[in-house]
């Protein structure tokens, strides 16, 4: 036989087999054999296969694996869902439904992305586009409204090509 | 090499996030952040440096090197590493508390045949 001129790889430290602390970025993992009922708060990424059952509030990424089963008030900075979801969710930047996602109950976010084969029972607000603006914006090209003087002056910051038309 | 044991895997709740409330189940549990309210797991219990646990903890093996204020029951192993802080009474079938590690409260011990399943428990039904 040829002579293996490899060295054993020193790939195994004696102590290896001690709790290796997971990993170093601040990500919480929750796996799918635990239950969290209660309140969660806090920064960082967040990862739950398991269940859970409370208010969440995070600033960070959330991400509900397949699996998951969630029910309560969900906030966090971005959401992705392969898991269920009952209740009310909340993202700041935006929500990804993924293929396997069930939700029921709302959904906030100013960006959201829903692939096939995801199920959603309940409605969303997206909180970047105010009803309020758009109802301006049609009524402007019918009536430029009396009340629009009165009542759009918050809305006039954000629209000002539009409201100095209006006046003069 | 992951899959020896399901219930090996290791849930952890990092440092900068806080739970109120109750966690059950058959997992690793791992602390770096607070958490307050009851654990109930059928794992073991590392609560790490950063950790905080204010809660009645119940778990087989329980290692504390941060801090916990509650009663803990190990159904193996308390281990109070060097940095380790605990406030409460604990029930362990063995306890290892290194010097520098901080205990306050009562300590009961497991008999160890309580702990495992008693084999002879061949009870004639008739």
């Amino acid at each position: 036989m040829t002579i293996f001129g490899k060295k054993k790889t020193p790939q195994a430290p004696s102590t290896a087999p001690v709790k290796a602390p997971a990993p170093r970025k601040t990500t919480t993992y929750f796996g799918k054999n635990m239950t969290i009922t209660g309140n969660v708060t806090g920064e960082g990424d967040f990862i739950i296969l398991g269940g859970f059952e409370g208010d969440f509030d995070l600033k960070g990424q959330l991400q509900i694996s397949q699996g998951a089963n969630i029910k309560g008030d969900i906030k966090a900075d971005e959401i992705s869902v392969n898991g269920r979801i009952e209740g009310t969710i909340t993202a700041r930047n935006k929500i990804h439904l993924d293929s396997t996602a069930r939700i029921k109950g709302h959904i906030h976010t100013p960006k959201i992305s829903i692939l096939d084969g995801a199920v959603f029972d309940g409605d969303i607000q997206m909180s970047g586009s105010r009803p309020a603006v758009a109802k301006v914006a049609t009524s402007a090209s019918t009536s430029p409204s009396l009340k629009d003087k009165n009542a759009a002056s918050p809305a006039a910051a954000s629209t000002p090509a539009f409201t100095t038309a209006d006046k003069k | 090499m992951e899959k020896r044991k399901p219930a090996d895997s290791t849930s952890l709740l990092s440092k900068n996030v806080k739970i109120e409330g109750e966690i059950r189940g058959e997992e690793n549990f791992h602390v770096e952040g607070r958490f307050k309210g009851a654990i109930k797991l059928n794992g073991d219990v590392f609560v790490g440096s950063s950790g905080v646990v204010v809660a009645d903890v119940e778990a087989n093996n329980v290692v504390i090197q941060g801090q916990v204020r509650g009663n803990v029951l190990a159904r193996k192993q308390l281990e109070i590493q060097p940095t380790g802080q605990m406030f409460g009474d604990c029930t362990a079938q063995s306890i290892d508390i290194r010097e520098g590690a901080l205990f306050e409260g009562r300590s009961k011990m497991l008999k160890s045949s309580a702990a495992e399943p008693a084999p002879s428990t061949s009870v004639n039904q008739k």
